[in-house]
């Protein structure tokens, strides 16, 4: 196998930082490769480094041979011609990688005038070609649609149809599905398995989602701080890690997407006394009217769910985007209120009290939320952000010592106290927030989207303290999210939430060995596995 | 992606209070504060000192260290007073502005729904009434003075904090972190003011400094009118304004009170902005 791409010894330097440090691969001709490794590990100032698209201020170094020339030596405009055509990026985040104010047909057809010297009626056409191989509908009508009137998918899909319209011969994917819903998340994936993985085009896959790489690539490149710390077979790598940083990295891969045999199920909640009983809950929005004429139209985040939780339960929440898992989870801690159908917890009323009419409830039920970063305060010290609902709920007592009690409980420093919270880590941030609910004792405790914002060793280390603070505190936990292997891992119970409504509830180890709805089984299915197996869901 | 900004050496990594704009700004408003308050004991001359026979002195002639104008009042002598009179002006008006400004804006903010709309109307309201025109009403009922015609600019400013002091508050009431305020049991007040209003600070301080700046020159314009300050209190504005007769004659005595105004308004607004970023928190330098 020739080369394609050979990057000898590449350094990136900002300042006196090395970001990047000697870093040296091979990419063969129509090989797919994977780049795993934490956020700021350097994996995607790798990529832009290699495309000479790094930020302005860092010095880059090294060679970056693709073919026989050395990128890193050529200028600007020769840089140019290599882009798009020789090489060709898909970034994380669609919505922002494409030009919301152009018509996606037009954009794609861009590419094909810059490198092919294509006149424009001719380009458009083939655009509309690139999009119906990427699986859009109607592609000749949706070629004239602009970015936001596509679906997430769909723009990941016009990003690889632009990626591949001038038949590259390297397609870097940073990160490609990493904003996708999993159910979509598969659909790319097996697009992109169809459409690089055959011809003579190689794939770069970056990415921090070890399962994903096990499905798509058959090499893998670990890197951690700026090296690259084993490099080998995707199936070797992840079964017998030789580093000790890839070793915690599949360690943290949880059960459920180690394999697709579905892991032996865990115990039944321990009592029936009911903690949180929601009925028939039903919360609708305004949408703006698009004539002054018109009725005001409404559309339903939550529809007619009812549910019930335990005392001592963990009950998780599973629903992709927009399926109104956040809604149903503030409205449980009374911060937004139900068209109609009744919340109580603990035996208060929830549902439909003003704020003050809650101080009861806010003693009982505390909430996390999803970035540790907005939820925190940037201008409070953190001593005064956990102390903040002692004060608030007018609770007795040494507020200092209670911080540093909780503090200690979610393993932070106690010199933590006197810092900001942009001085700490993701997860740090996360450990404070959780230190914050715990304050005033609640029993249950409302998780939306804890880990989600984390790196995956992150991830597992703060599953495993709100196991450890539930054990401790005997709470009652209701966990949202989007990750069925996380529920899995921490959860008891769970609802599957679609559109609004919840159309499956029961056992965790029921629903996911013998999901009863179609749409549990889908999303099951469509789990990316470490060993190996690329999810082919619908 | 947000890998590439989390580098701390890529950092902001100067000092907290050792920004340039922040000591230049300091600098030249702490001059304008003690030009005024040194002119309480002590001038060259008696700034209201009219003396024909030394009319439009060159710079350093007769001991005039700036000259004098058309009446052959000291120059210097009028800046140093007139000092006072543009503190007073910005203070009394951005005071105004901002105490009843903020909590209107806040209030729209916080309560939404028709209080929102009230608020946001009647500011609408008061943009399209001519500031001037406010000022001449409030002149015709409380009589000709600084006083009146920088109540008039104070009030006019409101809706201008209001709007601002609305806008900026809207993303941060959206943030996970006032959300979980309620969810401990705080009211909409104290939420307003310990988090939102310390996040709109720099918004405010800056918006501030350049309504201090605009209602300098706004005194300024209304002294022309004559509904100002009035004579023979100095007044930079004025000065500036009587200049413009003597341009051709005696172009230095706009100069002076012309580079007075803008050094003072840019020494606001070097302070606002230096201000803006040593009060960030986010912006200090990691402690390790």
């Amino acid at each position: 196998m020739t080369a394609l791409l050979s990057v000898e010894d590449l350094t990136v330097r900002a300042g006196r930082s090395v970001l990047v440090d000697g870093v040296s691969f091979r990419i063969g001709r129509g090989e797919r490769v994977g780049l795993i490794g934490e956020s700021g590990s350097g994996k995607t100032m790798t990529a832009l480094a290699v495309m000479g698209l790094a930020p302005e201020g860092v010095r880059v170094s090294g060679r970056v041979l693709f073919g026989d020339t050395d990128l890193l030596s050529l200028s600007e405009p020769e840089l140019c011609t290599v882009r798009g055509d020789g090489i060709s990026m898909v970034f994380q985040e669609p919505m922002t990688a494409l030009n919301p104010l152009m018509r996606v047909g037009d954009q794609i057809a861009e590419a094909l005038t810059i490198h092919r010297g294509m006149p424009g009626p001719e380009a458009r056409e083939r655009a509309v070609e690139a999009l119906e191989r990427v699986g859009i509908p109607e592609a000749d009508r949706r070629a004239r649609a602009y970015p936001h009137e596509l679906s997430g998918g769909q723009r990941q899909r016009v990003m690889i149809a632009m990626a591949i319209a001038c038949g590259p011969d390297l397609v870097i994917a940073d990160e490609p599905t990493t904003a996708l819903d999993v159910t979509v998340q598969a659909q790319v994936l097996a697009l992109l398995d169809d459409l690089v993985g055959t011809g003579e085009t190689a794939l770069w896959l970056i990415t921090h989602d070890l399962p994903v790489v096990a499905g798509m690539c058959r090499r893998v490149l670990v890197m951690c701080d700026g090296r690259i710390v084993e490099e080998g077979e995707t199936s070797q790598v992840f079964s017998a890690p030789t580093d000790g940083y890839t070793a915690s990295l599949v360690a943290s891969v949880p059960a459920l997407s180690r394999s697709s045999e579905v892991p032996p199920p865990k115990p039944p909640p321990p009592t029936d006394e009911v903690l949180v009983s929601v009925s028939e809950v039903t919360r609708t929005f305004p949408l703006p009217r698009r004539r002054l004429t018109e009725p005001r139209r409404r559309v339903t985040a939550v529809d007619g769910v009812s549910f019930t939780v335990a005392v001592g339960e963990s009950f998780g929440v599973v629903g992709e985007s927009g399926s109104g898992k956040t809604t149903l989870a503030r409205m449980i801690v009374g911060l937004d209120h139900p068209d109609s159908g009744g919340i109580e917890v603990a035996g208060i009323p929830v549902a439909g009290r003003r704020d003050r009419e809650l101080a009861a409830l806010r003693r009982i039920a505390q909430m996390v939320f999803q970035d540790p970063m907005g939820s925190l305060d940037p201008r409070m010290k953190v001593g005064d952000i956990v102390a903040e609902p002692l004060r608030a709920l007018r609770i007795a007592g040494d507020h200092r010592a209670r911080v540093r009690e909780l503090l200690e409980a979610v393993a932070l420093p106690v010199d933590a106290a006197d810092r900001y919270a942009h001085e700490f880590s993701g997860g740090q941030r996360q450990r404070i927030a959780i230190a914050r609910a715990l304050a005033p004792r609640p029993r249950l405790l409302v998780a939306d989207e804890p880990v989600s914002a984390l790196d995956m060793t992150v991830q597992t280390q703060v599953l495993e303290l709100l196991a450890d603070l539930k054990e401790r505190f005997e709470l009652t936990m209701i966990f949202i999210s989007h990750d069925l292997s996380v529920v899995y891992e921490v959860c008891d119970r769970v609802a599957v939430m679609k559109d609004g409504r919840i159309v499956e509830v029961g056992s965790v180890a029921d629903v996911y060995a013998r999901p009863s709805h179609p749409y549990t089984a889908g999303l099951i299915g469509a789990i990316p596995r470490l060993d190996g197996t690329l999810p082919r869901a619908g | 992606m947000t890998d590439i900004f989390d580098v701390p050496e890529l950092e902001v990594r100067r000092r907290r209070w050792r920004r340039p704009n922040l000591i230049v700004g300091a600098v030249l408003v702490g001059l304008v504060v003690a030009t005024a308050a040194v002119s309480y004991v002590w001038t060259p001359f008696d700034p209201e000192q009219v003396n024909v026979a030394d009319r439009f002195l060159g710079v350093g002639e007769a001991g005039h260290l700036l000259g004098t104008d058309q009446f052959g009042r000291d120059i210097a002598s009028q800046l140093m007073v007139g000092a006072r009179n543009t503190l007073f002006v910005g203070v009394l008006a951005v005071s105004i502005a901002i105490a009843v400004g903020i909590p209107l804006g806040g209030v729209a903010a916080v309560r939404r729904g028709w209080v929102e709309e009230l608020v946001m109307r009647l500011s609408d309201l008061m943009f399209a009434f001519p500031a001037v025109l406010l000022a001449i009403l409030l002149v015709a009922a409380l009589g000709p003075s600084t006083t009146s015609a920088m109540v008039a600019i104070g009030l006019a400013y409101v809706p201008i904090v209001a709007r601002v002091t609305r806008g900026a508050s809207l993303p941060v009431l959206e943030r996970d972190f006032v959300r979980a305020a309620r969810g401990y049991g705080r009211g909409r007040v104290f939420i307003f003011v310990r988090h939102v209003l310390p996040n709109i600070a720099s918004v405010l301080i800056v918006q501030a400094t350049v309504l201090f700046a605009l209602a300098i020159l706004a005194e300024a314009a209304l002294s022309f009118l004559g509904i100002g300050t009035q004579p023979p209190t100095p007044s930079w504005g004025r000065s500036l304004n009587d200049a413009q007769t003597f341009i051709s004659v005696a172009p230095t005595l706009a100069l002076w009170p012309g580079l007075a105004i803008a050094l003072s308004v840019l020494g606001f607004n070097l302070l606002g902005d230096g201000l803006r970023d040593a009060l960030d928190p986010r912006l200090e330098v990691r402690r390790t």
